[in-house]
């Protein structure tokens, strides 16, 4: 293997756990919070689909915006790239959602298909995906970078979305005082892990 | 009446633990000064003075036997130098006891562990007091805690140096530290005695210490020393072997299951040496511990899938507040995964019938999804006390009302 | 219509009453938990929290009513887009306008105004597929807005004061008594228990108007 090979596959694996432990998307940066909560409790959306499909079209959409976005420099946008950037994102994500939903509509049984719409709508596009491509093209990231911090963004995701709906199980009995269920129990049991996560970086991260 | 026989056991748990930390408490004031009783009184009164409006605030009867909040209190002050300003101590226990105890339903029930907790709200709140470690047998401020300050060694280690501390201090305690977490040797006596006594069990402390052991010799931290060097001073300037006894065998927090318990310890040991090597704190055992007690209730159903989790147990002990939930019932949508999905489930078989009976598309079905989302969010739901019955009858209304 | 009247209407049509108050008793962020993640991380301060004011402000109300005016029959893929489409162009000239106005201050919350553009606090409502009339998406986007508005100036004073003892920069005290406020599990902290006091306002305010109504009859 060449020496660039290995280089990039470090600098990948690097963004990957950057984006899944100090800067995880939801202790850290609380992005995809408010979907996550209501896809909890959604009784149709399963969390592990939910999170599939997420990690999925946040590859799916990280590359595509790569690829898209440098296409307005020639144009006179350019000099407004930063106000377009949400419109090409959501864009790109619409795109994306359309030929996943009409490839899997042929490919896959409809038992099956009706199983996982629920939850792939509502994963194809939330502040988690918008957020980290956001990120990812304000810093400038190479191929390599965009693609280990989505793709561990999403795991991120996955593991926080894991330990929060285990959290569920241990908030949810009448012991919680009346005005604290429901929530406020959830917001603040969120905030403890996301206090551990902090012991992880130690500094704020820069907005 | 098996959960009765359990929280007396729990009880007594923390009366040992008292029992224990009690060595530890007179240790401190030989070496450090008579402030230590200070701090430990001002943790005590304040975690008390919490409990009792708690109590008092929801109603609810004074409890003159749960010794949890002074236990994990005590276990806090021990973690804390001798230096420590008491507005810190009065803060963090106040806030620990009451969010992380009080707000998550009370004794036996919360979710983290106490001391753990406590310590990372003091790390993070207050770095400058909390890291500021005392030579033994220097004069202390009784009152303002001013004394000379040292760097500890876990501090020294922390920044990539090497403390030059030698074996016999190490184990004695006798080197700049935290008040009561270097008593090397007596915490493990504590810990062997509670241990060989059956008051707690050997899983979690023994495999939490050995994964430490096996981390730290085989990845050294330390620049330029041997493998050995590395685990004598990775597990005896850091407070692990304290982590072991004290924190990691706290009934409410810990697994019930041994094969659970051994994965537990094995998790806190991987992840504590994790958040020591990188994480940007000494105290990694706690920020670790933290993330651990997230996932404790997994493990237990997991190896044991008959037991009940022990806060479903606690609920059963004490019936919920009659306490109308009439606000929080309108006003909030939050729902009750489980139940809203029998709610859910009744509404959608009637729609897969329809749906059958006319189109099959693709497109039928994501409008039938649309139009079954429409509906869900019109029904609300509380988050507890749900009338199941109710709100479907209530769904199939609006349901109809829609359809015509 | 006399004011037992109105109390006694208030309690029977509870669920109408929470409807329509978004700034008291369905409160966007402190009940319903939507835009959760620019008010914990973002809104750390009042500067903050009225740059956030400001773009939820120009935002809010235009996304609906674009949207309200256009969706009558529309299937729910495109639907499911079209939403955040309108909110993303709303949200590009909002930007622009804030970035003439205030300069570069505009940026300083990085990545926290361009997801509001897909936040559930903006594009949730759309996902209803009940149509809405214009006076009636105008009424409820400026309720929405007060809403978020009320709920985030009040966190930003909050944490400011915790963290640094000034609010918008004036001193009010002299330690900072929980300096952990200006971080994002601080910021979590402090929603969990604002959400929580105002739950019990709501609950106390129930109380009294039953009690009222019992008292009349």
């Amino acid at each position: 293997m060449s020496n660039t090979m290995v280089n990039a596959i470090i600098t990948f694996f690097n963004y990957a756990v950057l984006a899944i432990g100090a800067q995880n998307v939801i202790f850290t940066r609380g992005l995809g919070l408010s979907n996550g909560l209501r896809m909890m409790n959604d009784p149709r959306k399963d969390t592990v689909y939910f999170c599939v499909s997420l990690t999925f079209f946040q590859l799916i959409n990280s590359v595509l915006v790569y690829f898209v976005l440098p296409l307005i420099q020639g144009t006179p946008l350019a000099a407004y790239s930063r106000f377009i950037t949400p419109v090409v994102i959501v864009i790109c994500c619409a795109v994306s959602y359309i030929v996943v939903v009409f490839l899997l509509g042929i490919i896959i049984k409809k038992k099956t298909f009706k199983k996982i719409i629920y939850s792939l709508t509502g994963a194809s596009i939330n502040s988690a995906i918008v957020g980290t491509i956001i990120l990812s093209v304000g810093r400038g990231f190479n191929l390599v970078e965009t693609v280990g911090f989505a793709l561990g963004s999403s795991v991120g995701y996955f593991l926080a979305m894991v330990l929060i709906s285990e959290g569920d199980r241990k908030i949810r009995h009448d012991l919680v005082p009346q005005n604290f269920q429901g929530l406020p129990v959830r917001i603040i049991y969120i905030s403890v892990l996301a206090l551990a996560i902090y012991g992880l970086t130690g500094n704020s991260i820069a907005l | 009446m098996s959960s009765k026989s359990k929280i007396n056991l729990n009880d007594r748990h923390y009366d040992h633990m008292l029992l224990a930390l009690l060595p530890l408490i007179i240790c401190a004031c030989i070496i450090y000064s008579y402030r230590v009783l200070l701090i430990c009184g001002t943790a005590f009164v304040t975690a008390r003075i919490v409990d009792v409006a708690m109590a008092v605030l929801r109603k609810q009867e004074i409890d003159t036997v749960d010794k949890s909040s002074t236990v994990a209190a005590l276990t806090f002050c021990m973690m804390l130098p001798v230096s420590i300003p008491l507005y810190v101590v009065v803060m963090t226990v106040a806030l620990t006891i009451l969010v992380g105890k009080h707000v998550f339903g009370g004794k036996d029930v919360y979710p983290f562990n106490l001391a753990a907790l406590a310590m990372c709200t003091a790390a993070v709140n207050w770095p400058n007091e909390v890291f500021r470690a005392v030579k033994p047998f220097t004069p202390v401020n009784f009152w303002t805690g001013a004394a000379q300050t040292a760097v500890s060694g876990a501090t020294r280690i922390k920044n990539g140096g090497l403390p030059y501390i030698s074996i016999v201090d190490l184990l004695l305690g006798n080197h700049a530290g935290a008040m009561g977490t270097s008593f090397v040797v007596i915490i493990g006596v504590v810990g062997l005695f509670l241990i060989l006594n059956k008051k707690i069990t050997w899983h979690v402390p023994v495999t939490f210490l050995v994964t430490c052991a096996v981390i730290a010799l085989a990845f050294p931290r330390i620049y330029g020393i041997s493998r050995v060097d590395s685990l004598k001073f990775e597990l005896l300037t850091s407070a692990i072997v304290f982590y072991a006894v004290f924190m990691l065998n706290e009934p409410a927090t810990t697994p019930k299951n041994p094969k659970a318990k051994i994965i537990f310890g094995l998790l806190c040991g991987v992840l504590t040496m994790l958040f020591r090597y990188y994480g940007s704190f000494e105290i990694g055992g706690c920020f670790a511990l933290l993330l651990i007690n997230a996932t404790e209730g997994y493990w237990d159903r997991l190896f044991d899938k008959k037991a009940p989790h022990h806060n479903e147990e606690a609920v059963v002990r004490q019936p919920a507040e009659k306490t109308p939930v009439h606000a929080e019932k309108k006003a909030e949508p939050e729902t009750e995964k489980a139940e809203s999905k029998k709610v859910y489930k009744a509404v959608e078989s009637d729609k897969h019938a329809k749906a059958k009976q006319s189109k099959t598309s693709v497109g039928a079905t994501i409008s039938m999804i649309s139009r079954a989302e429409d509906n869900l969010d019109q029904v609300e739901f509380s988050t507890l006390s749900i009338d199941v019955g109710e709100a479907l009858k209530a769904f199939e209304e609006k349901y109809n009302k829609e359809d015509r | 219509m006399d004011k037992k009247e109105i109390i006694r209407d208030e309690l029977l049509n509870w669920d109408n009453t929470v409807r329509k108050r978004k700034v008291t008793l369905s409160n966007p962020v402190f009940i319903k938990g939507l835009a959760l993640a620019p008010m914990a991380v973002a809104a750390t301060n009042l500067e903050n929290s009225i740059i956030l004011c400001i773009a939820v402000a120009l935002m809010l109300t235009p996304t609906r009513i674009i949207t309200s005016l256009i969706t009558r029959k529309m299937s729910v893929p495109l639907k499911t887009f079209y939403y955040p489409l309108v909110s993303a162009i709303v949200f590009g000239v909002t930007y622009y306008l804030m970035y003439r106005i205030l300069g570069t201050t505009a940026f300083s919350l990085g990545v926290y105004l361009p997801v509001l553009v897909v936040d559930p606090l903006i594009v949730k409502n759309f996902e209803k597929t009940r149509k809405e009339s214009f006076t009636y998406s105008v009424i409820n986007g400026l309720r929405n807005t007060l809403g978020f508005v009320v709920a985030c100036l009040l966190l930003g004073s909050i944490r400011e004061l915790l963290a640094l003892g000034t609010v918008g920069g004036i001193k009010l005290m002299k330690v900072s008594l929980l300096p952990m406020a200006q971080h994002s599990f601080g910021g979590f902290l402090i929603i969990g228990i604002i959400s929580a006091v105002w739950k019990m306002c709501i609950n106390l305010y129930h109380d009294k108007l039953e009690r009222e109504v019992a008292a009349h009859e």
